[in-house]
């Protein structure tokens, strides 16, 4: 396991693609240093991007364009063999290529995303170790983009196994899906990962993050948005396995 | 194969060595049908998997190596079901056609990585003799990326090897690969097989199998055309008859000379005006076809082979 777990990063942290992952999760940053120097409310005005910019589409690019490659890849080069000609049982492949693909996710994600919040929360350099105001919001923050690239990774993953148009169809599930119809049918919050991440920092990110996303008009609690991110973690990763054990490959 | 003799026959009665046996194998997907009711037993020693492109080759042994399922038919290798064990790849090294490689690798790491995989007990000395046995030692430090196609495909072949398995099969192996590295690759094929391995080799290029394969599996078109010794194979194909089309300034008397001549088998006008010869004499059926032309008074405009592609031949086999 060990063994795919490092040919994985080492074919995912390739210099092109780590560059357009780094400059996707730092956009987030620099356009809260933006609003901050630049509007009075910035505070409010910042927690809005946390919703619109980086959990609605920074979050879902990142992770789709590590996740669709890490079994995506494999097939359409056809080195898939390589791995599957080899006595590891395959449910080993699926969790070490699902493991390389959160940490390489989350590492550019938490740590752009607590510079966010720090811009967003922190009044100044003094009250950076105010709990309540900045180091909570802070930890919401992060738990809610932990949710969501665990979700997402697992969806993704999938998704570039049995498709090779599978970052499109990430890109048309987050528009459309997460989107468009959640925004329309309140019920789709429950089936919508953007929502379980917001959700996530909402309910742990105390008051500063209580508003955020409008989610603060549902009753979803963090157990049920929790036991939902896992239900679609455990469901799509046994999806993935079924595939790849089934699958002809290439 | 464990039989001697080439046989056309399609049902094969399983025997106590077979390392590999196909039962009734076939694959299709959707409407178009790759492998349809393939038999054969595969034993110890070197196995020529031969036929033109499109044959069905890889997809068959993509189902002996456990890469695809079969649509119907059963897959064995040393007793077990050639899918769904992965522990079965423990004795199985299995070299596929597609010249991928990791390219931010080395040489040796790409070996290596191989080893790893099957968590060898003394991965540097297996990784060593692997390479050594394709020639590689002065490049394996560099990256697969500065490789030439052949350097490549014998660093694939030193990954395949290098958990030592009894079983070898080997898609395409010489693609790529000049004629030095070529005799090499038979000369480590024929050592391995010494050991008493069980290899099968791939090819559509003939004269590749003739000279390496003790025994010879003929695909056409999906189905099993021939399968048994290589001579006797090689007989099958030396009897067929050639073609021949001959056109002339007068067809009608060339013909008629042509009928009765000792190296044609026969004549045939055909719609666009040419005529088509079959021979089993080559050499004395060009003098004839000179002679006669002569004597008709006609002058030979072209005198073309019909069959010469593998396809043919193969097809020949098939239809006889």
């Amino acid at each position: 396991m060990l063994t795919v777990f490092s040919l994985t990063l080492r074919q995912l942290t390739g210099v092109r693609r780590q560059v357009i992952l780094l400059l996707f999760a730092a956009a987030p940053v620099g356009m809260a240093i933006l609003v901050r120097y630049l509007t009075d409310d910035y505070t409010n005005q910042i927690t809005g991007l946390f919703d619109l910019l980086l959990v609605a589409a920074v979050l879902p690019l990142v992770v789709a364009i590590l996740a669709t490659t890490a079994l995506g890849d494999d097939v359409e080069d056809r080195t898939l063999s390589f791995i599957m000609l080899r006595p590891v049982a395959r449910w080993q492949i699926v969790a070490a290529k699902y493991l390389a693909v959160v940490i390489l996710g989350m590492a550019p994600l938490l740590v752009f995303g607590a510079v966010m919040a720090g811009v967003a929360f922190a009044q100044d350099a003094g009250s950076i170790g105010n709990y309540e105001d900045v180091i909570r919001p802070i930890l919401g923050v992060l738990a809610g983009l932990a949710v969501g690239v665990l979700a997402y990774s697992a969806v993704f993953m999938w998704l570039g196994l049995i498709s090779s148009q599978a970052l499109g169809l990430a890109i048309v599930y987050v528009v459309v899906w997460e989107g468009f119809a959640a925004g329309i049918f309140d019920g789709i919050r429950y089936l919508s990962i953007r929502s379980y991440s917001l959700i996530t920092m909402s309910e742990t990110g105390g008051e500063a993050l209580a508003g955020i996303g409008a989610v603060g008009q549902t009753e979803i609690g963090l157990e049920v948005v929790l036991a939902g991110a896992a239900t679609v973690m455990i469901v799509f990763l046994g999806l993935t396995l079924i595939q790849l054990r089934n699958m002809d490959v290439p | 194969m464990t039989t001697d003799e080439a046989s056309m026959d399609n049902n094969v009665e399983p025997s106590s060595d077979a390392t590999i046996v196909v039962d009734n194998v076939s694959k299709w997907f959707g409407n178009v049908v790759a492998v349809n009711e393939v038999s054969l037993e595969i034993g110890p020693g070197i196995t020529g998997l031969l036929g033109p492109n499109g044959a069905g080759k890889t997809t068959l042994l993509h189902m002996m190596t456990g890469l695809s399922a079969t649509s119907r038919g059963t897959i064995t290798v040393l007793g077990q079901p050639a899918r769904g064990d992965t522990q079965l790849y423990r004795q199985i090294g299995v070299m596929t056609e597609h010249q991928a490689v990791y390219d931010f690798y080395t040489g040796r790491e790409f070996v290596e990585f191989s080893a790893r995989m099957h968590k060898l007990s003394n991965i540097p000395e297996a990784v060593d003799k692997a390479i050594e046995s394709v020639n590689l030692v002065d490049a394996q430090d560099r990256r697969l990326s500065t490789y030439s196609r052949g350097m490549r495909q014998r660093m694939r072949l030193a990954a395949t090897l290098v958990h030592d398995p009894p079983v070898l099969v080997l898609d395409e192996p010489l693609n790529g690969t000049d004629p030095r590295q070529r005799l090499e690759f038979h000369d480590l094929a024929r050592r391995l097989a010494a050991e008493g391995r069980t290899i099968v080799v791939s090819s559509h290029i003939l004269e590749e199998v003739e000279t390496l394969a003790d025994n010879v599996v003929l695909m056409v078109s999906g189905k099993l055309a021939a399968s048994g010794d290589f001579h006797s194979i090689r007989e099958l194909l030396d009897d067929r008859p050639y073609r021949i089309r001959v056109t002339s300034t007068n067809q009608r008397a060339l013909a008629g000379g042509l009928i009765g001549s000792e190296a044609v088998t026969s004549v045939t006008m055909e719609d666009d005006g040419s005529i088509l010869l079959l021979t089993h004499d080559l050499p004395a059926l060009q003098m004839q076809i000179a002679t006669a032309a002569r004597d008709a008074g006609a002058v030979l405009q072209t005198v073309e082979p019909q069959d010469e592609s593998l396809e043919s031949v193969f097809t020949y086999i098939v239809e006889r």
